[in-house]
């Protein structure tokens, strides 16, 4: 199927991700624009709290979204759901680009900045209906768990230098972000049910 | 602790990267244990990257859908060329057809121009003039002499051949970006009269990517399955 459109009842915005994706992977462009709806928000919101300029958080976005409609056929149901995988993707996008804009800066100024350390997510911005289910979940994690699943995720650190970072071993890191990233599995299930 | 079971968790929030990364991944392939505490982990990534929207520009959906109309839609053009000077490199000479039939299997960018095409030209005028352009260039190899100039910048690139040997019928070249997520296919090329081709790619070619060639059959391949013919690290 060269890039038809799709009638609009093989993709309605009931459709899990997954399934969307899979309609995506076979070139259906009425299934990206689904995709879109759902997700262009929170690839962008993710960029901006780790590129924080609003451009290359654009930037980021569209490279990620595109990505997605690239890869879409690579994307792997039982390896997690799609919205981990399309969060994993715009981390990895925005953490090279932080990454590639520090390495120029240190080029052309000789100056070797240290990361500053993200700050915590104090504010999130969400729909309202998501936002006390969203905020009541984070605050389940005990401030090590959240600490460590943050620098991890938002901050963009490898695993060793959240353990370099945290002066703590890399096996108590493990157990931090499992344990953390567990209390939100089960918060995300009990919200998806809701 | 050197255990890859132990890194399930640091997989599954993203805090794995490049060589560590593959390797896991590979262990996924054989490991029901780590698939299953991936994907239990799934939904907390699923809370963290929910928790974080903000509103996106207004201006971002077009910008994607300009982007993906590139890689989706097909422009067909015609077997004549003339010969595209630019500068001093290499001439470039239009894609053959062939894109249409391969659109659905064509995931990243590539577009064809026509004779003459003032944005092909000035495409890869501006592609050449980056301040971050690479040039990867291979000469006499079995795709004849081959070369691929790049921008991230500006988010483009040319490949061009010249002395490329025709294929026996029924196939086709067949070009591939191979990131850390697999190859990607960037478009089906042939030679043209004088033995040249091009494809303009558009996306960013990220370090550690390679770029090949394949032989494949009429229409493309979704993966790479006919002989390497070409494969260079960018």
């Amino acid at each position: 199927m060269a890039g038809s459109l799709t009638t609009v009842s093989r993709a309605d915005s009931s459709h899990a991700l997954e399934d969307l994706l899979e309609l995506v992977a076979d070139g259906d462009r009425a299934a990206f624009a689904l995709v879109y709806d759902k997700v262009a928000d929170m690839v962008y919101g993710l960029a901006r709290r780790v590129v924080v300029d609003r451009d290359l958080a654009a930037d980021v976005a569209q490279e990620v979204l595109v990505d997605v409609w690239r890869k879409a056929h690579m994307f792997d149901r039982t390896r997690g759901t799609a919205l981990a995988w399309i969060g994993v993707m715009t981390r990895r996008r925005a953490v090279d680009l932080v990454r590639s804009v520090e390495a120029s800066r240190r080029r052309d100024t000789n100056h070797t900045a240290v990361p500053e350390p993200p700050d915590p997510v104090a504010e999130m911005i969400v729909e309202s209906a998501e936002r006390s289910a969203v905020q009541r979940a984070m605050g389940q994690l005990s401030d090590l768990q959240r600490e460590s699943v943050e620098l991890a995720f938002y901050g963009g650190l490898t695993h060793r230098e959240v353990a370099e970072r945290l002066a703590v071993p890399l096996g108590t890191v493990k157990t931090r972000i499992r344990d953390g990233l567990t209390r939100l599995s089960g918060a995300m299930e009990a919200f998806a049910r809701e | 602790m050197s255990e890859m079971h132990d890194l399930a968790a640091f997989y599954a929030i993203g805090a794995l990267e490049g060589g560590e990364r593959t390797a896991f991944e590979t262990h996924l392939d054989n490991c029901a244990t780590c698939r299953a505490e991936v994907a239990e982990l799934s939904p907390g990534v699923e809370m963290l990257t929910l928790a974080i929207a903000e509103p996106a520009p207004a201006e971002l959906r077009a910008r994607v859908d300009a982007a993906v109309d590139r890689i989706a839609g097909p422009n067909p053009v015609g077997l004549e060329a003339p010969v595209i000077p630019i500068g001093s490199t290499a001439a470039l000479w239009r894609v053959a057809a062939g894109v249409a039939a391969a659109a659905a299997l064509v995931l990243a960018v590539a577009y064809t121009s026509t004779a003459g095409d003032a944005q092909f030209g000035s495409d890869v005028a501006a592609v050449l003039a980056a301040t971050d352009a690479t040039v990867v260039q291979v000469a006499g190899s079995d795709v004849g002499n081959a070369r691929f100039v790049y921008s991230n910048e500006l988010g483009r690139g040319v490949f061009s051949g010249s002395s490329i040997p025709s294929l026996a019928g029924g196939r086709t070249y067949q070009l591939w970006l191979i990131d850390e997520d697999g190859p990607s296919s960037l478009g089906l090329f042939a030679p043209d009269d004088d033995g040249g081709s091009a494809v303009v790619v558009e996306g960013d070619v990220r370090r550690g990517a390679v770029l090949g060639v394949t032989n494949e059959p009429e229409g493309g391949s979704d993966q790479p399955t006919g002989p390497v013919l070409l494969a260079v690290d960018l």
